[in-house]
């Protein structure tokens, strides 16, 4: 997802998340170009939150929450900064009390492929807006919009006229994997990987 | 590109409007490129996020005017090589025939949203790494004939770790735009020289603006502010900025690099770097450069020739003997104070130790008084020849930092040099705190100092006159009771030696006060003053002897009192007095001639001592005065006695700047 002025953000829409090296086979859902196993570890989304999962108990590959070790599955909270070892740090975050999707910022100098600013973990909806607590801060902007996932369908929600792929509509339209959403003051272009 | 813009609207605070891109996400208007999304946008043009057909992500930069003037800046830039620079790859054209500029993507945050981040100034270590990786992008521009012309915080990213400067060779467009009335980023401004009003543009506004970001980065705001371009402009152009939340280095960093005067700024970045404390290790923000460029390289060898010179003089302002003993008396304190005993042991222990000291005070007081000889000499000796030797170590100290200027060696020097600076900095900057903290204490006391200095002849001399006059009423009952102590101690009292040290007193104080009158408000050269007091003391001494004569005092020397057994072995008594047992000539010149060159008796006068009459400053007197007739015989306790009643005399006749008046002007002062 690109958002003009703002950034790019790999958005996974699925419950299991295999953290990995970036592989041509392409079963790694968020591929970091660093030292890292092909299969690192799994962020899972459950009932009541994330759950980290190491795949490989090696010594060599130990994973820590907050410099704490972690043997097994282990709950993630808002603000856990992961270290994959090797380096590569990455913050957790859930930044919209009433929103299941979370944020990953990769707080080493390490980065995704493709490069992305941020990685959003969609549970239902996503929303890009001027304030802090959304998954996407954008301050120019003066209203929120929203994404949100019914059955397999993305939808698109704003106030405001809005236009996808120019075609004007009203705050509310399904969008394409491949959309692209403008708005009064912003843009925005989904691109399916 | 405007970076300013990338990376604020990155964290949210971009421009109203920016936004808004010609080219959306997934066009392809430049052919082999796909653009992803719009970074930002300035004045003369967009700058978008895109990726090249074989995958490398590029930052491109549409140029709207099409000007061949205007490209060239950029052609000139397209080939230079550094870390600490954006690299720029190509000039593109499209099928519109709108130029690209290709360049390398940064995709870390800017100086502009670090800053942000610290509204109180940034970690000390961050703002290291930031300047030194500006500093030496910007060496590296300017020894290749460029100048930035804008640099500005929005300029200059972060990518891993390392600084990179952006939008270098485009300031003719940033000019242009602004003679066009298109509005440019209000935060240009805040960086512009004062010279520039007049055309100028030499690389000094490239320092002129590192010289503000660096203040900027220290305090969290731009030195000047205001609430139009005008005003910002004028400021520039006027105002002094306001350095006080600075501390040294710093300040006189930034200070130089913002100087009004173009030629009297810091004259290259290499200077700038010298004179900066260096960068945290781990994280160096880019290989330093070093240009070869001599002028640069000699202006360097100065500057760091008066920092150490700077650090050496203080140095030596502490005598080692002394401070050996001290430190040997701090470490023999805090040992006491670790042993685990009972305080009733440790006083008890105490006891034993100082009864024994007294006991066997036979033995140890001549070897104490001998060193004390030895150290006295060596005192005096190293107080007459470290002046000169200051002066003359000049020479060599400046040669020995040019000799290793980091400027004139290859990258390979790097570490040594980089260590050197490293210290000189740590150094200069802990003097200048000193200073600087001193100078804050005691700014009231100068600013009364100089008002000292500019009183009138015809004031001065009046005040002494009072200050005579009281001195001789205020000896008078002071001798009585000096007196009374002496009887109860030894002698008996007689009418002629109480106006005998009445007079003397009086005399002695006089003697104290007309030369502080003469210096006061000044620090004066020590040596010159101590002379001065040689003199007096002399003089007193011949007075006292002719006094003595006139009336016919005698003065009995109470063995206990005097050094006679202590240091007969060391010093001739006999030489000193007559065959009566009354003090020769020679006895009162020594006597008195030594006892004011050996204390500062001129801050007895001085109007802004602590208090008006001080018990221990006269004990110190009296102490000394003691100490001084263990070697030059004369007899007590007639000498210490007028020692006391000169130090009380002056001080209790000297004028002294009362409490309310000082507090009233230390509040002034804050």
């Amino acid at each position: 997802m690109w958002v003009d002025g703002v950034g790019g953000f790999l958005t996974l829409l699925g419950e299991r998340i295999v953290v990995g090296q970036p592989s041509t086979e392409g079963a790694v859902d968020l591929p970091i170009r660093a030292d890292l196993s092909r299969r690192h570890c799994l962020i899972c989304r459950e009932q009541e939150g994330y759950v980290l999962e190491p795949v490989q108990a090696l010594s060599s590959r130990t994973i820590r929450i907050d410099a704490q070790p972690i043997k097994g599955p282990t709950r993630l909270v808002d603000g856990n900064v992961i270290d994959l070892g090797q380096g590569v740090k990455i913050k957790f975050s859930q930044p919209h009390a009433l929103s299941a999707t979370a944020r990953l910022d990769i707080v080493s100098h390490h980065k995704t492929q493709p490069t992305a600013d941020a990685v959003l973990l969609m549970s239902d909806t996503c929303i890009l807006g001027p304030n802090p607590h959304c998954h996407v801060p954008c301050k120019a902007w003066r209203r929120d919009v929203v994404l949100y996932r019914r059955d397999d369908d993305l939808i698109c929600r704003t106030q405001g006229p809005l236009k996808i792929d120019s075609q004007a509509t009203d705050g509310h339209a399904t969008i394409g994997r491949n959309a692209r959403i403008e708005g009064e003051d912003f843009a925005i272009r989904l691109e399916s990987l | 590109m405007n970076l300013n813009a990338t990376q604020a609207s990155k964290e949210g605070k971009p421009p109203a409007g920016a936004t808004k891109f010609t080219h959306p996400s997934g066009s392809r208007p430049l052919d082999g490129y796909t653009i992803h999304r719009g970074i930002g946008r300035g004045g003369f043009g967009e700058v978008y996020f895109g990726e090249s057909d074989g995958g490398k992500e590029v930052a491109l930069k549409l140029i709207c005017r099409n000007l061949e003037v205007e490209l060239r800046g950029v052609r000139e830039c397209l080939n230079l090589k550094h870390p600490n620079l954006v690299g720029l790859y190509d000039i593109k054209s499209d099928d519109m025939d709108d130029r690209w500029v290709v360049m390398e993507y940064v995709a870390g945050e800017s100086l502009e949203t670090a800053i942000d981040r610290h509204p109180d100034g940034m970690p000390r270590d961050d703002v290291l790494r930031w300047i030194h990786g500006m500093a030496a992008g910007v060496a590296y521009l300017h020894d290749h004939g460029v100048v930035h012309r804008d640099l500005k915080p929005g300029n200059i990213l972060s990518d891993e770790g390392t600084v990179k400067i952006g939008d270098y060779g485009l300031a003719k467009f940033i000019s242009c735009s602004r003679r066009s009335g298109q509005t440019e980023s209000i935060g240009t401004i805040h960086y512009m020289a004062p010279e520039i009003a007049n055309g100028r543009y030499g690389r000094e506004i490239d320092i002129y603006a590192m010289g503000i970001m660096l203040y900027e980065m220290l305090t969290g705001n731009v030195p000047f502010e205001g609430e139009s371009v005008g005003e910002v402009l004028m400021k520039h152009l006027t105002a002094e900025p306001d350095l006080s939340a600075l501390d040294e280095p710093y300040r006189t960093i930034v200070a130089r690099a913002m100087a009004k005067d173009p030629d009297k700024r810091i004259g290259s970045i290499s200077e700038m770097v010298a004179l900066l404390p260096a960068p945290p290790a781990g994280g160096v923000a880019g290989a330093a450069y070093t240009p070869h460029v001599a002028a640069a390289a000699g202006k360097n060898q100065i500057v760091q020739a008066v920092t150490v010179d700077q650090v050496s003089s203080e140095e030596s302002g502490e005598e080692p003997v002394a401070k050996a003993v001290h430190d040997g008396w701090r470490n023999i304190q805090s040992w006491w104070a670790g042993v685990n005993l009972h305080p009733g042991v440790k006083t008890l222990l105490l006891v034993i130790v100082i009864l024994g000291l007294i006991g066997f005070s036979e033995a140890w007081v001549p070897v104490l008084f001998a060193a004390l000889l030895i150290y006295a000499v060596y005192w005096v000796v190293r107080a007459m020849v470290a002046p000169v030797m200051k002066t003359s170590g000049k020479p060599p100290r400046v040669a020995s930092p040019a000799a290793n200027g980091p400027s004139q060696k290859g990258p390979s020097q790097k570490g040594p040099s980089k260590e050197v600076v490293a210290q000189r900095g740590k150094a200069a900057k802990f003097v200048e705190r000193q200073r600087g903290k001193h100078r804050r204490r005691h700014s009231w006391q100068d600013e009364y100092r100089t008002t000292l200095i500019e009183k009138s002849v015809r004031e001065k001399l009046g005040e002494l006159t009072g200050s005579m006059l009281l001195a001789a009423l205020a000896a008078v009952p002071l001798s009585v009771v000096m007196g009374i102590f002496a009887t109860a101690i030894s002698t008996t009292l007689q009418k002629e030696q109480a106006i005998w040290i009445a007079l003397v007193g009086t005399v002695g104080a006089w003697a104290v006060m007309l030369p502080s009158k003469r210096w006061e408000g000044r620090r004066g050269d020590n040596g010159v003053l101590r002379f001065t007091m040689l003199v007096a003391g002399l003089a007193i001494g011949a007075l006292a002897c002719g006094l003595a004569g006139l009336l016919m005092v005698e003065l009995p020397d109470s063995g206990d009192l005097s050094g006679e057994g202590l240091l007969s072995t060391v010093m001739n008594r006999d030489a000193f007095c007559d065959a009566n047992g009354a003090p020769t000539m020679l006895a009162y010149l020594a006597y008195f001639g030594f006892l004011m060159v050996i204390l500062r008796w001129w801050r007895l006068a001085d109007p802004l001592r602590s208090v008006r009459l001080s018990l221990w400053s006269t004990v110190w007197c009296v102490a000394w005065a003691w100490l001084l007739a263990q070697f030059w015989w004369f007899p007590q306790p007639w000498g210490v006695m007028l020692a006391g009643v000169i130090a009380m005399t002056t001080q209790l006749a000297s004028p002294w700047v009362p409490h309310e008046e000082r507090i009233a002007k230390q509040q002034a002062d804050e």
